[in-house]
């Protein structure tokens, strides 16, 4: 049985947390206590501040995970004393200083920026984002996209929780919106070991079971 | 082999042997049906069919042959003819592979999907960077299946060879390192007595075979990093691994995360196993089948073959009736309930009787189990028994491994032990695990006489086993069942059962120096003795122990308390034999440990003893340890007559010598002759006599003692100037010994085979 009771789950950038819902099911399905953290996607800052506060929150120990942008905000609020272990999913770990914008390597199909906040076109999401769900779910996630903010794109992170906690990567291997060579470089030099699924970058929705498999591995 | 034998004997006899193909085709043409009438009525495509009289599949599946059997109106002997003929095609078809250490299962004939996963698997193994591959996963998700398929396609990539072996991970005991290596090296060519004790040397020599091969190794079902790492080959070899577990402390390996089958996928396997049934309107109703099975593979095969197995019901049917099962055991966790959904299903349809066997099969101490077993845990007849594990196979609550041996997936394991418990009371399943234990420790036993002197405690009529090769056989392949069974009645206080069972095991014992429990069952042996007052037999056991202790490793100090303990009651119970046997072993110890005249002096009360008692033998034995003692010593010429005595005696055919001992002792004899004599200085007589015995030993198969003598014949060659002989034997020398993974031995003889020039 996992040591660590709880688990928190930061969503990525263009969807909210209830992607995560088939992770929720199979965590949940073994005792453990799942929190969903939403980003309100404004600042990089101000998503960390809303995923402290679930951390402050908790009566032990957590495994945060991280999915896509999630990545760069369990990076920055991972130093919190209540977080055992880190697991990325599809996700970026800056370094000190870097942004996401600063680890995209390739141009991703972003319309211009509307009023500071950016969204994918909706004609090319399921192609880059979702490539293995269903076509009516990837069409609904176009259609019902989170708006991301440029700040939260370009928001660096100041003491990166790889550094100071062990962590765990999950690569997906057909990924457009990271490249799988950004994903293995990140993981490699934070040290996580490394686990790989074939999958689009949407893993959390597509790859519930090997997601929840590696998060309890982490909380073990 | 005993199995076939049973099955042939249960055939009527007949001039020719018929095949399956031929009585098909027999069968068909009385009945006046053509293949396409045949296959409306079977429900077997005429294709299949068509396969099956051609004699392109030789075994079919149980669940084929009965519905054929029911469209034919087979009865009595004429069906049974039909349905044995079968299923010896389908043994036949495992015994005519290659010889089986560590080979690659067959390849699942429905393997569906998994495009990507095995394009992964090529990509890694071909690239080069990386030569371990992990597929993870929780159960029933195919990793095996799906490794077992990449691994037979990338065959060709591996000219010296593809190796399988299953590391039991998720059972409570787990398979030890050195036993894996020690599988990994016999399967690589290694014999039993070239393969040393200790882990480290068995990991070197491992290393040092595999260097200059290309191999993939595969290990299923790994249960920690511990336990892969010294497995893994370096160099030009590549390993793939499956495991429940991350095994993140392993390093410089990539790692695939197994899910689900997709939706499509999941429904096309259900699709192929339904093939047959030509049911092409149920499309809708796979797919919610496929959903419930939450796209397992192992689930997915299990709902299959129950939906093929009865022809009278529809998929939607079954999809209903899984959605109920679900409910009954929503306990379980998300992945393994839709697992047990579906075992629990297949379950409810079998007969009384095979529902038995299938749930006592739970309580079977070892992994595998055979027909004969499976007869005794299910309290049925050996027939009987066929006909419940044809029908486990076919509904894929059981697999059937090599040479007629069965197991079950971890999950099933789990589902039977549940059923047991559910179903049979406690009185119950101790008196059938008494049974299965006390039946186990008496096949063993009687297994292990045959090796024994005079074979004197054998019951012809208990096993059935007709040769001492089929005896060896039996006890290796089933060693977890006996020594899990020595080990319950050990801790039930059967003290007479297990002496009787450790008593049998001291000869055997020799023969298979190397495995890992003989010091258990001899302190199992020595306390069962110690607690029945029977103190000639806790001399033996004693001894035995010694004896253990003796292979390369063992503790020389500890075999030296052994005898002196096996002394003192065989002094106390008058057993000259005993004595005879302590003085022999403590010899043994004193001459590792360098105590040369304490050893001599021992070793020759030994001879002495083993002599007046007319144990010719054991006395052969101590002439042979005493030469090597005076060769140790320096006194070359009492070594020299020691062995001399040895070589008359394993000629003399009046010496009531076990002729197969005097078989394996002679060329060994004639080597150590040949080296007294050139220590001697009497190099031409030396020269000639390991000229001879270099040949007999490539006979015997004997190759450590052959590149040592080989060795030896060289530089006598060369102090005699015959240097070419000295150089294409020195290098005849470095390749047997490369052959035995001995690098250095190897690189030293290369050296002088170059530097004779």
């Amino acid at each position: 049985m996992p040591t660590i009771r709880n688990i928190v789950l930061v969503h990525g950038a263009f969807v909210d947390g209830s992607g995560w819902r088939g992770v929720h099911e199979e965590l949940t399905w073994d005792g453990l206590r799942v929190h969903v953290a939403q980003n309100r996607a404004l600042s990089l800052e101000g998503d960390a501040v809303a995923t402290r506060r679930v951390l402050d929150g908790l009566d032990g120990p957590a495994v945060l995970v991280g999915h896509s942008y999630g990545g760069a905000v369990i990076t920055e609020a991972g130093t919190h004393p209540n977080v055992a272990s880190l697991v990325y999913v599809a996700a970026f770990a800056p370094d000190r200083g870097e942004s996401v914008d600063t680890l995209l390597a390739t141009p991703l199909p972003i319309l211009p920026p509307a009023e500071g906040s950016l969204l994918l076109d909706r004609e090319k999401f399921a192609g880059w984002f979702a490539a293995d769900l269903p076509d009516r779910l990837a069409a609904f996630m176009a259609d019902s996209q989170v708006r991301w903010s440029v700040d939260a794109l370009r928001g660096p992170v100041t003491e990166p929780a790889w550094r100071h906690r062990p962590s765990w990567y999950l690569l997906t291997t057909q990924d457009r919106m990271i490249p799988p060579p950004t994903q293995r470089m990140m993981a490699e030099r934070a040290g996580s070991t490394l686990v790989e699924v074939i999958s689009s970058h949407a893993a959390h929705i597509s790859q519930p079971v090997a997601v929840a498999d590696l998060i309890r591995q982490a909380a073990a | 082999m005993r199995d076939l034998h049973r099955i042939a004997h249960r055939e009527p006899p007949i001039a020719t042997p018929l095949s399956f193909a031929e009585v098909l085709r027999r069968h068909r043409r009385a009945a006046r049906l053509t293949l396409e009438q045949l296959a409306e009525a079977s429900g077997v495509s005429a294709r299949t069919l068509s396969d099956m009289e051609r004699g392109r599949s030789k075994g079919p599946q149980h669940r084929t042959v009965t519905a054929l059997a029911d469209a034919l109106r087979l009865a009595g002997a004429e069906r049974e003819q039909f349905v044995g003929l079968a299923r010896e095609g389908r043994l036949r078809d495992h015994w005519t592979r290659p010889t089986g250490l560590c080979e690659l299962p067959r390849s699942v004939a429905d393997f569906t999907g998994r495009t990507a996963e095995l394009a992964w698997v090529a990509e890694l193994i071909r690239a080069g960077d990386t030569g371990v591959g992990l597929i993870t996963g929780s159960a029933g998700l195919g990793k095996s299946t799906l490794t077992v398929r990449a691994a037979h396609a990338l065959r060709p990539d591996f000219p010296d060879g593809v190796f399988f072996l299953d590391l039991f991970g998720m059972s409570s005991e787990p398979l030890p390192v050195d036993e894996a290596l020690g599988r990994l090296l016999r399967a690589l060519g290694m014999a039993d007595q070239q393969i040393p004790a200790d882990v480290a040397a068995r990991a070197s020599m491992y290393r040092s075979v595999l260097r200059e091969r290309r191999v993939l190794v595969v290990l299923d079902n790994a249960a920690s990093e511990e336990q892969v790492r010294p497995l893994l080959p370096d160099g030009a070899g590549r390993a793939l691994v499956t495991s429940r577990r991350l095994l993140a402390g392993l390093e410089g390996v990539r790692r695939l995360s197994l899910g689900p089958l997709p939706l499509m996928e999941a429904a096309e396997l259900l699709a192929g196993i339904l093939k047959d049934r030509g049911a092409a309107d149920e499309g809708s109703a796979f797919w919610e089948l496929a959903q419930l099975c939450g796209g397992l593979p192992l689930a997915l095969r299990i709902a299959g073959n129950r939906l093929a197995s009865r022809p009278g019901w529809s998929a939607a049917d079954f999809a209903a009736r899984l959605t109920d099962e679900e409910r009954r055991l929503d306990q379980l966790s998300a992945g393994d309930l839709k697992i047990a959904t579906a075992f629990g299903l297949s379950y409810d349809q079998l007969a009384d009787s095979t529902r038995r066997v299938f749930r006592r099969l739970a309580l079977v101490p070892g992994r595998e189990f055979d027909a004969a077993l499976s007869s005794v845990a299910g309290g049925t007849s050996i027939a009987g028994a066929w006909d419940a594990l044809d029908e486990l196979v076919d509904l894929g609550l059981l697999q059937d491994g090599t040479s007629g041996r069965y197991r079950f997936h971890d999950l099933v394991l789990l589902f039977a032990r549940d059923r047991l418990r559910a179903e049979e009371s406690e009185a119950e399943r101790d008196a059938v695990t008494g049974t299965v234990t006390s039946w186990l420790l008496r096949m063993a036993a009687n297994a292990g006489w045959w090796f024994g002197p005079r074979h004197g405690h054998r019951d012809d009529e208990l096993d059935g086993l007709s040769t001492p090769e089929e005896a060896d056989h039996w006890l290796r392949v089933n060693v977890d069942n006996w020594l899990g069974a020595l080990r319950q009645v050990a801790g039930l206080g059967g003290h007479a059962a297990v002496l009787d069972f450790a008593m049998s095991m001291i000869h055997f014992s020799n023969r298979w120096m190397h495995a890992v429990h003989w010091a258990d069952v001899f302190a199992l042996g020595v306390r069962a003795a110690a607690a029945l007052g029977d103190l000639s037999r806790q001399a033996a056991q004693l001894n035995a122990l010694a004896g253990v202790q003796l292979v390369s490793g063992g503790d020389l100090e500890a075999a030296l308390r052994f005898t002196a303990q096996a002394m003192e009651l065989g002094v106390r119970s008058g057993s000259t034999e005993e004595i005879a046997s302590a003085h022999h072993y403590a010899a043994g110890a004193l001459r590792r440990l360098g105590r040369l005249d304490e050893a001599i002096e021992a070793q020759s009360r030994a001879a002495e003893l083993f002599k007046a008692d007319g144990d010719v033998d054991a006395y052969s034995h101590c002439l042979g340890s005493l030469g090597s003692c005076f060769r140790d010593a320096g006194q070359y010429a009492r070594a020299l007559e020691h062995y001399l005595q040895l070589w008359d005696l394993v000629n003399d055919d009046t010496s009531g010598m076990t002729p197969s001992e005097a078989e394996f002792s002679r060329p060994i004899a004639l080597a150590r002759i040949g080296e007294c004599l050139g220590l001697l200085g009497r190099r031409p007589e030396a020269i000639s006599k390991l000229t001879e015995a270099v040949s007999l030993l490539e006979q015997a198969r004997l190759p450590i003692v052959q590149a040592g003598s080989l060795e030896t014949l060289a530089g006598l060659l060369a102090q005699e100037n015959r240097i070419g002989e000295s150089r294409q034997t020195y290098a005849r020398a470095a390749e047997v010994y490369e052959g035995v993974g001995d690098a250095e031995a190897s690189g030293r003889c290369r050296e002088l085979a170059d530097a004779a020039l």
